[in-house]
């Protein structure tokens, strides 16, 4: 076991337990915020989504995102050029509407693509550097970042869930 | 760099963010539940330094955890048994109050102990399995299966500020 199976590891068990935290929400619920400026369920998968293809292909690979190589802004009806991320309350609470299960066939195709540089990349490239725009951040950190960033917004909607339908329901 | 540092890395950020979600929250504002079987932030902070001080010290160190070894449920007024999971919403709502300045004291000796384990274990280790009880683990799952649930638990809470304080207040 090494670097890679740590981090394989830790996404496998963040996307079953997303998974399972978005399992039969309606269309109603995926948008419900329990406050004026609460994310909600739409926002938040699909900005999981865009930052790990930005993370991985954009800053890490340097080169075009899935989102962007795809046409997933078109398909989706989602034509924004960020992540979400610094969007307004206001914003996220007008996120276009799209399909969660084009949605899904996105996020699947970038977390193929994770796996793929995860596969092919060295323990060595963990020291390089790379310019993420706001900082410069090292290749180990960025991915575990990811891990992070990943697993905390996948607590968040398992959360909402659990505001929604109760103790695990 | 190597697995040791992207672990060390996640519990880091993991570490700041929870930080941040907790500043200045007042007692009140920790035992918020926005619906009646969701968890409040007293019971997952509990819940979180506990469970790691479990993974770390109980089921890889095999030895006592800090909790018993401490004296930290004396010292806390809180249940010497178990971690809180599998606890009924009822249980969960009904946690006794604590000092959430000694709480944040056990769950640094708890992170200390995880970063000197962190310090002294092998690449080998990872692949060494251990009885979780419910199930056989590998150390490397492990390792890997606490970064997500910390994570996780982290979201939760910056979660339920979000909701009582508004978008990054």
């Amino acid at each position: 076991m090494d670097f890679k199976d740590i981090i394989r590891m830790a996404l496998d068990e963040s996307a079953e337990d997303l998974a399972r935290a978005l399992d039969g929400l309606t269309p109603e619920e995926r948008r419900r915020q329990p406050s004026p400026e609460s994310n909600h369920i739409d926002f938040i998968v699909w900005h999981l989504a865009k930052a790990e293809d930005d993370e991985i292909n954009s800053i890490i690979r340097q080169g075009a995102t899935i989102w962007t190589r795809d046409g997933w802004g078109e398909r989706l009806g989602v034509p924004i050029e960020g992540d979400g991320y610094g969007m307004t309350a206001e914003e996220v609470r007008n996120l276009p509407a799209y399909d969660p299960a084009l949605l899904q066939e996105y996020a699947d195709s970038v977390r193929q693509e994770t796996l793929a540089y995860l596969d092919s990349t060295t323990p060595e490239a963990l020291d390089e550097e790379r310019d993420a725009g706001w900082r410069i951040v090292k290749v180990g950190n960025a991915l575990s970042h990811m891990l992070v960033e990943i697993a905390q917004h996948t607590g968040h909607v398992a959360y909402i869930r659990g505001t929604l339908r109760g103790l695990d329901k | 760099m190597d697995y040791k540092d992207i672990i060390r890395m996640a519990l880091d950020e993991s570490a700041e963010d929870l930080a941040r979600a907790l500043d200045g929250l007042t007692a009140h504002e920790r035992r918020f539940q926005p619906s009646e079987e969701s968890n409040h932030v007293d019971y997952m902070v509990w819940h979180v330094a506990r469970a790691e001080d479990d993974w770390i010290n109980a089921i890889i160190g095999q030895g006592r955890t800090i909790w018993s070894r401490d004296g930290w449920a004396d010292r806390l007024g809180l249940p010497i048994e178990g971690n809180g999971y599998g606890m009924t919403a009822d249980e969960a709502r009904d946690l006794p109050q604590y000092d959430a300045g000694l709480m944040q004291q056990y769950a640094g000796s708890v992170r200390q102990e995880t970063l000197a384990y962190l310090d002294s274990t092998t690449p080998e280790a990872l692949d060494d399995t251990r009885d979780a009880g419910w199930r056989v683990v590998q150390v490397g799952g492990a390792l890997s299966h606490l970064m997500v649930e910390i994570a996780e638990h982290v979201g939760h809470i910056a979660y339920i500020r979000g909701m009582m304080r508004g978008l990054d207040q």
